[in-house]
């Protein structure tokens, strides 16, 4: 029997035809990436939890539900230390019952996740813009984490000519398509500005935003720029991007996530923001599911400890708090209460794709016995509860001023590296699937590095290496790729940092 | 009907590797390969006519089947003189069963009328499973106009 539901891994929520016997046994091939040919395997995964788990000691040892229920009814009482975090792979439903608890104790509502859409104050597009677009300005990596996409864009560039750009540090798959810009790592925000510059130079740019609040302010910031050098790039490259973007009749931003790994993304966003202003064009993000907390108001996480953390779908990991309440289908060691809520094959909702719009997830296979859905449990935690809709938000276009231009790490003689990121998958399921990932393709652990670095300190491809940042130590295999320019190397995962190769 | 691959699409996601996994038990028979870290390439067995594994192999274990060339498990003695002979490195040979695989477009392996899964989750349609007369068109309509350079492999030709 072939059934039907979406993938839940990225903003695209592509459509999922899984084989469902007695119980769920393959994906239908279609075109898919890695992510979703393998995405109903974390059904029967071995790390699933059945019962509520309470850390006793060091080990965590099953307790009964209503042990459970009445931990978080006491934990609750405790008003002003509450903090409730959310994942983007929360379904609608299930944040109109966390939503509607943490407005009735005033407590508020945190996400780890980095919630693209918010540093954004301009139009936002729809995937099917890009089949209209002339000119593609891609922010990032796009191909490698939505090869879905790829279809499209390869399609419309091919059959129609579309001119595609790409600013990214690192030669992906979608630079290998697309005339590139490569900054350092960090960069990307005085290029962005540095366009935006140039528009208002030519005078190019649509003459009728100059009424939209913020443009006197921003312009008067532009005046006060470091050069376009300490980037990584020469000014006369940027003539011709600015040029083709000036003529199009639609060009269109894409944002990826892997934006998000440099220190100083909220700006490099905010310069987007200005520049896609600039030109009246929309920005179309493609990320996480974290537009559906967009709607909630849902804010991002301060980094500071907290009391009493409720962590919902979430990675208890990147949660400071002293004790953590977790729901989640599968086991894991740092959190002190493990609530068992049902993953995504067994459960019914809704989830907010990367055009804001929404698509159905339905309901495969029944939750094994104990396992709950957040809204029955967190009713019987507080009687009464009933989900509740979010407010209604207006958009706001806005030129905003951007405050950190420039956040290339510097480099010393005992880091001399530039350690360049991206994140190689979006939300917590993934790490799991990874793994299987491991044991079909032999993709291992590694990073890429330029062959005349690799020259230099004698480093072969294939060869174990030892890297070493400021803070940790770790092995990994040597790539030597023409992808990263001397100086940087390529680390998927990690953060924008200085490093050294021993 | 078969396996043509078109080098301008590929985008080098690991789908057609993965899916081909799944088939096969894990064993898989499409390997990607990205050259200089620039050029993505799936590596899936062109099934050339007068193929050099066919005529290389000393107990004639591979044998021409309709479209697809075919190892004979039953015959191979693990002698890997077909993974050299291949001209474009698609034979594997496996340690843990001691015989050598290649890609076969799921001959037997499929019902009747559907499709390899790797040209089914290609999200780029850079592997298509399809009569040589609708590739070319496919091809030969878009704007950057591509050609056959190869065994069932198309690209886009710089004059």
């Amino acid at each position: 029997m072939e059934v039907k539901t979406i993938c839940p891994h990225c903003g695209l929520l592509c459509d999922l035809t899984l084989l469902k016997e007695r119980e769920i046994l393959g994906t239908v091939p279609s075109p898919l990436c890695v992510k979703g040919l393998l995405a109903w395997t974390i059904t029967y995964d071995q790390s699933r939890i059945y019962q509520p788990m309470m850390r006793k000691g060091r080990k965590h040892a099953t307790i009964h539900w209503k042990e459970a229920v009445e931990t978080m009814r006491r934990k609750i009482k405790n008003k002003g230390a509450l903090t409730f975090v959310v994942s983007g792979s929360c379904t609608e439903e299930e944040l109109a019952w966390i939503y509607s608890l943490s407005n009735s104790l005033g407590a508020p509502m945190v996400t780890t996740d980095p919630v693209l859409s918010a540093s954004i104050f301009c139009k936002q597009a729809t995937i099917s813009d890009l089949e209209t677009a002339d000119v593609i300005f891609i922010l990032g990596e796009l191909l490698e984490f939505h090869p879905v996409l790829a279809g499209q864009i390869l399609r419309s560039k091919y059959e129609r000519g579309t001119r595609l750009f790409c600013l990214s540090s690192r030669l992906g798959p979608s630079s290998w398509f697309s005339e590139t810009l490569q900054p350092l790592p960090g960069g990307e925000s005085l290029v962005l500005l540095h366009m935006a510059q140039m528009l208002i130079q030519q005078g190019t740019y649509k003459k009728e935003q100059e009424k939209i609040p913020g443009f006197p302010e921003f312009r008067s910031t532009l005046k006060a720029l470091p050069p376009v050098d300490r980037a990584g790039i020469k000014p006369l490259a940027l003539s011709p991007v600015v040029d083709a973007l000036a003529k199009a009749k639609k060009p269109l931003f894409v944002v990826t996530p892997s934006v998000t790994k440099t220190d100083n993304w909220k700006e490099t966003l905010l310069s987007l923001s200005n520049l896609a202003l600039l030109l009246d064009c929309g920005v179309l993000i493609v990320g996480g599911l974290e537009k559906g907390l967009r709607k909630y108001g849902v804010e991002e996480y301060d980094g500071k400890r907290k009391k009493v953390a409720f962590i919902f779908r979430s990675d208890p990991r990147s949660v400071d708090a002293d004790f953590k309440i977790l729901f989640t289908p599968y086991f894991v060691e740092e959190a002190d209460l493990l609530i068992p809520i049902p993953c995504f094959t067994e459960l019914s909702g809704t989830l907010t794709d990367a055009d804001g719009g929404t698509k159905k997830l339905n309901k495969i296979s029944d939750p094994p016995q104990d396992v709950r859905e957040v809204g029955s449990i967190l009713s019987e935690v507080v009687e009464e509860l009933r989900p509740s809709s979010p407010p209604p938000k207006k958009p706001l276009f806005e030129f905003k001023e951007v405050k950190e231009k420039i956040n290339v790490p510097r480099v010393s003689a005992g880091f001399p590296f530039l350690l360049y990121s991206q994140p190689t998958y979006f939300n917590f399921d993934w790490v799991k699937l990874k793994k299987l990932l491991d044991r079909f393709l032999d993709l291992k652990d590694s990073f890429e590095l330029n062959p005349e670095d690799a020259e230099r300190l004698g480093i072969k491809e294939g060869a174990e290496v030892m890297l070493r940042t400021e803070k940790e130590e770790f092995k990994r295999m040597a790539l030597v790729r023409r992808s990263v320019p001397p100086g940087v190397i390529y680390l998927p995962d990690f953060k924008t940092c200085v490093a050294a190769v021993v | 009907m078969e396996l043509y691959f078109d080098i301008d699409l590929c985008v080098g996601c690991h789908a057609c590797e993965l899916a081909c996994a799944l088939q096969n038990h894990g064993e898989k028979r499409i390997n990607i390969e990205v050259f200089g870290g620039l050029f993505p390439l799936s590596g899936v067995c062109r099934q050339c006519e007068n193929s050099p594994c066919v005529q290389v192999c000393p107990k004639e274990a591979i044998k021409r089947t309709g479209d697809a060339v075919k190892i004979n498990e039953n015959l191979c003695i693990g002698c890997r003189s077909c993974s050299i002979a291949c001209p474009f490195g698609n034979i594997d040979f496996l340690e843990s069963r001691r015989v050598s695989v290649k890609c076969d477009e799921c001959l037997g392996r499929l019902k009747e009328g559907e499709r390899p899964p790797c040209a089914r989750v290609c999200p780029t349609g850079a592997l298509r499973f399809c009569e040589y007369e609708e590739m070319e068109k496919v091809a030969s309509t878009a704007k950057r106009r591509r050609e056959m350079v190869g065994p069932r492999i198309f690209a886009w030709r710089p004059k």
